[in-house]
């Protein structure tokens, strides 16, 4: 009798613990519901659909639009510099928050001073970063290359060459989003055990040894977070190419997104099946890279394995 | 999935679309408070302008219309209209380039206004039929235009003198600009002859001057690879690349800035630049595109007033109310005097301010060239992305320009087909 009084207690109990945490997760379900999932299952019925921006003369379309998009080679070139994008940013920007986690995991003034300025290009809009350094490097009347012509050095039109073009774009990007890496890695790295520092010196480690052995796998899981947020954030671009580049010159910088948003609202016939056939293309990427990053690279519990 | 987010507020768009069509409108008398919204694309210096001049009017007007005017960037516009329209959430009206009649028409986002000169008691015949009739499809008016242009040839008398040119002279064959460009142009100074941007269609008026084209009137014929096409473009290759008369890898926003900045000796563009020259004081001069050997010719542009589908009968009331105040004399030669655009109103062109305003004059005379550059094909814009900046980026960075033409004619072969 005392058993089973204590089982209904503990399924009660139980019940109860769910329906709070039920409770608690409701309002992010909600949102999570209605800007995630059913837009996400709206541009997979999209996709299958003959419709344009007008939505007059709406037919189904089968894969249709998929078949054309493995076709497009602009769809191959958009994944290239989307991909060539993410290769690129994703690691300078955490590598380069890293290497300055080494010196910024300090609780002074300085120290602090030094983050937040940092951290400041973060808070402020990709849209007027992306124009300040449009008009900062540009050949013609930029700043930059007016005082490095001073110097005796010449520098193309960074932003219409088809070389230059991508990197300088992935450089402003990684210059704008650092600091938040470095905040949050910082973060992770003040809360790193001193006694385990304290282990390292008394066995010999210096600074460098110290960072390797103690601080990197202190926040693995921390690191992790960053490049897998990173990545998705990177195969995503959209914003700094359309102000900086808008895509060209002759297709350089065109993303997958900036694609996208090409074919469904700038160029006729307004192509909204099309584009969102691109869209979840581009899901199935990020799901997938997100899904082996996740499973294979930084698994939770991974320090201690 | 930003993207995707958008496409499903377009589906639920579709589904709210589906009951726009039951929404009854209970008729209201002409002298109750009526609000408008109107959405418009003018994002420049001339944004201000009509901001005063709506202002005005909702300050002024005797029947209690209060006009909310929200600018936004073009892209935005075109994007959201659409689903706004469908799901009776859209503007009263909107006022947006003539490039977007057809296509509004045929897709059912605006209203047939053939009714607007009986109703206002304006008399059509006061302005330039061929303003009027880009407002027109068949003989059903669907806008009231609110301005027309064409592009001109900007030039700097300041550069000009300093070359040893007329100031009073601008060239008027493109062997000359071409003959002034060079003179112009001083490296050293990071000062050049001309500007080609290599993000828009500034050389479509060269193509025709030479007698080239690019795609037939009725957009199902394909003209872009032709000799003349060739000669042009290897003429503009060679002062681009070779002679170094523009800068490299320009923008159109970087040719205004140049322009401004006084680096630039001549570019082309619309009249939308005048006021803020002005502003600056830019000693310059404006005249008509150059003639090469087919004669000169210029792409038109304008601006039309364009009520949006499901107005009721208040709204349609109180919009061509708002639409002849912009007809009215004293609406049009301000917006012309403010902002430089060619008068188009025989009444206007009257008047003695307009006779004594110089740059508006020689605006006038340089519109007598215009051109109809696909204002009415649905695949304009296509062109335009498709075919000709990829062209023109290719063709300023050194390209085969017969190769270049052949790729851009393959690529338009397959927007015709539909493909």
């Amino acid at each position: 009798m005392g058993n089973e009084r204590k089982g209904i207690k503990k399924k009660t109990s139980r019940f109860h613990n769910r329906k709070s945490a039920y409770l608690f997760i409701a309002p992010s379900l909600v949102i999570l519901t209605v800007f995630v999932f059913i837009p996400l299952f709206g541009a997979l019925f999209i996709s299958l659909m003959n419709i344009d921006i007008y939505m007059n003369d709406i037919s189904f379309a089968g894969l249709k639009n998929y078949l054309r998009m493995f076709q497009d080679q602009r769809v191959g070139n958009a994944t290239l510099n989307t991909l060539y994008f993410a290769v690129l940013e994703v690691p300078l920007q955490v590598l380069l928050a890293l290497l300055l986690v080494m010196f910024m995991t300090k609780n002074t003034r300085f120290h602090k001073i030094l983050r937040t300025s940092f951290y400041l290009p973060y808070v402020c809009s990709m849209t007027a970063i992306s124009i300040m350094w449009s008009m900062l490097l540009n050949a013609n009347y930029g700043m930059l290359p007016y005082l490095l012509s001073k110097l005796g050095v010449q520098v193309p039109n960074l932003l219409s060459s088809v070389q230059w073009a991508m990197p300088t774009v992935i450089l402003v990007t990684v210059w704008k989003g650092f600091g938040y890496t470095l905040t949050v890695l910082s973060a992770a790295a003040l809360g790193v055990s001193n006694s385990l520092y304290e282990a390292a010196e008394l066995d010999g480690a210096n600074g460098i040894q110290k960072f390797f052995y103690v601080t990197i796998p202190g926040i693995r899981e921390t690191i992790g977070f960053c490049v897998v947020t990173t990545l998705i954030g990177s195969l995503q671009v959209f914003d700094q190419i359309y102000v900086m580049t808008s895509g060209g010159p002759q297709n350089s910088t065109e993303t997958l997104v900036g694609y996208i948003y090409n074919r469904g609202f700038q160029t006729a016939p307004y192509d909204l099946g099309y584009a969102s056939a691109i869209a979840v293309y581009l899901f199935m990427i990020i799901a997938v890279l997100t899904f082996v990053l996740r499973k294979y690279a930084f698994r939770q519990g991974g320090a201690e394995e | 999935m930003k993207k995707t987010a958008m496409s499903l507020l377009l589906a639920a768009s579709l589904a709210a679309g589906a009951f726009a069509g039951t929404t009854v409108f209970a008729e209201e008398s002409s002298s109750e408070p009526i609000t408008l919204s109107v959405w418009a694309p003018f994002t420049g210096s001339d944004g201000d302008v009509l901001r005063e001049l709506v202002n005005n009017y909702n300050e002024t007007n005797e029947d209690n219309i209060t006009v909310e005017l929200d600018i936004m960037d073009n892209d935005t516009l075109q994007a959201r209209l659409p689903s706004a329209v469908s799901t009776g959430t859209g503007p009263s009206f909107v006022l947006v380039g003539i490039e977007f009649l057809q296509q509004y028409a045929e897709n059912g986002l605006i209203e047939d206004i053939s009714d607007f000169w009986e109703t206002t008691g304006i008399d059509e015949s006061n302005f330039y039929e061929n303003v009027l009739e880009k407002s027109y499809i068949g003989d059903t008016l669907y806008g009231v235009p609110m301005q027309y242009n064409l592009q001109y040839l900007y030039y700097n008398k300041d550069i000009f003198e300093a070359a040893g040119l007329d100031p009073e002279a601008p060239p008027t064959t493109l062997d000359e600009m071409e003959e002034y460009a060079l003179a112009c142009t001083d490296a050293s100074k990071n000062q050049y002859g001309l500007a080609f941007p290599m993000d828009s269609v500034w050389f479509i008026q060269y193509l025709w001057a030479n007698g080239g084209d690019v795609i037939s009137e009725d957009g199902t014929e394909n003209l872009i690879n032709s000799q003349e096409n060739i000669d042009t473009l290897t003429w503009i290759q060679n002062l681009a690349v070779n002679e170094g008369a523009t800068p490299q890898g320009l923008t159109a926003v970087d040719a205004d800035t140049m322009f401004q900045a006084g680096q630039i000796a001549m570019y082309t563009s619309g009249p939308w630049n005048i006021n803020g020259l002005n502003q600056l004081g830019i000693n310059y001069g404006i005249t008509a595109i150059p003639a090469g050997s087919d004669g000169a010719y210029s792409p038109e542009g304008g601006c039309s007033y364009m009520l949006t589908a499901g107005a009721d009968d208040a709204t349609r009331e109180a919009v061509y109310k708002f639409m002849a105040y912009w007809l009215s004399d004293a609406t049009l030669k301000e917006w012309s005097n403010r902002n430089g655009f060619p008068v188009w109103s025989y009444s206007v062109l009257e008047d003695e301010e307009i006779q004594a305003n110089d740059i508006l004059l020689d605006v006038s005379e340089a519109s007598e060239i215009g051109r109809d550059w696909h204002l009415n094909l649905s695949i304009g814009s296509q062109i335009d992305n498709d075919v000709m900046v990829p062209m023109i980026e290719k063709i300023l960075s050194g390209s085969d320009v017969t190769e270049c033409l052949q790729e851009a004619s393959d690529t338009l072969d397959g927007i015709i087909a539909g493909k």
